[in-house]
């Protein structure tokens, strides 16, 4: 049976690094950078270049836009950043790809286990 | 101008040759950041982001937005790109690469220089620390007159050619059959 995953391209790295973060609820730009390398443990690194490149495009899509003002007055001049329900609905998407690709691998490297010959 | 000074100034020069809504849109945001990370000492890394940016910017198509369907459906994760755009975009981008190098150099760091990059990062070293492999090896220096053949050698290659020219001399006088 066909899923919603098989008619889409699975999402590039820095895009699925994005989704997460906002995931978590609005940030603005360094706040994205600095969750990305919290939740991937310091692994993965956005430079800004990198970082607006992909907003621009998440936004163009329709998949993230602008949040409301902060509250806060030290954000005041801060833009936010939010995930739409399309973008919610994308990053579920992928992360159910994501789990058939971690399930697959899983159930190889089982069976390679098993029919590996035991050292003498 | 210090070195702070001098990569504020080389990364604000990258953002003014982004195109113009990419910088009106995302410009300020940039330099904030780079400002947030240059306090931690860790601004130099964003140079070759940022040069990587304007080669993107300036190889991507504009293209007015489309309508999205189904959310994530249209989303193009590819880059569309013009030749000659690219080819533009390269070309700057590599001057500025080697303008930054060249002054980073001047200044007597271009181990700093080289750390930016990481496809340079690895071969820096190596180029930088040729003259003193010299110095440390001054007889493979040395020997840089043409090589002489080992004396064993040239004592084999003598026998085996003594070897065929009697071979084709008795061939010539019908001691040998011809197979």
């Amino acid at each position: 049976m066909r899923t919603e995953s098989d008619k889409t391209p699975p999402l590039s790295s820095a895009t699925l690094h994005i989704l997460l973060a906002l995931a978590g609820g609005d940030l603005h730009g360094y706040g994205i950078i600095q969750e990305v390398v919290r939740h991937s443990d310091g692994h993965y690194k956005l430079g800004p270049g990198t970082l607006y490149d992909n907003l621009k495009k998440l936004m163009d899509a329709g998949l993230v836009a602008d949040a409301p003002k902060s509250a806060s007055p030290e954000d005041d001049e801060r833009r936010f950043y939010t995930l739409t329900m399309a973008g919610r609905s994308a990053l579920s998407v992928e992360v159910d790809r994501l789990q058939r690709v971690v399930g697959e691998a899983r159930l190889r490297l089982q069976s390679f286990q098993e029919t590996r010959p035991k050292p003498i | 101008m210090n070195r702070p000074d001098f990569l504020r100034s080389s990364y604000r020069l990258i953002l003014r040759m982004h195109p113009e809504p990419f910088r009106d849109r995302f410009g300020e945001e940039m330099l904030w950041i780079f400002e947030e990370e240059r306090r931690r000492g860790k601004a130099a890394r964003l140079l070759f982001d940022g040069v990587l940016s304007l080669l993107r910017q300036h190889s991507t198509v504009e293209k007015a937005p489309e309508p999205v369907m189904a959310g994530f459906g249209l989303l193009d994760t590819s880059l569309d790109i013009a030749p000659r755009r690219f080819v533009e975009a390269g070309i700057t981008a590599s001057l500025i690469l080697a303008g930054f190098l060249l002054l980073l150099g001047k200044t007597g760091t271009p181990m700093a220089a080289a750390a930016c990059l990481p496809g340079v990062a690895h071969a820096a070293p190596r180029l930088l620390q040729a003259p003193s492999r010299i110095q440390r090896f001054p007889e493979a220096a040395s020997s840089s007159g043409p090589r002489r053949p080992d004396p064993g050698q040239v004592d084999n290659a003598a026998a085996s050619a003594v070897r065929i020219v009697r071979a084709q001399e008795l061939s010539a006088a019908g001691y040998c059959s011809q197979q």
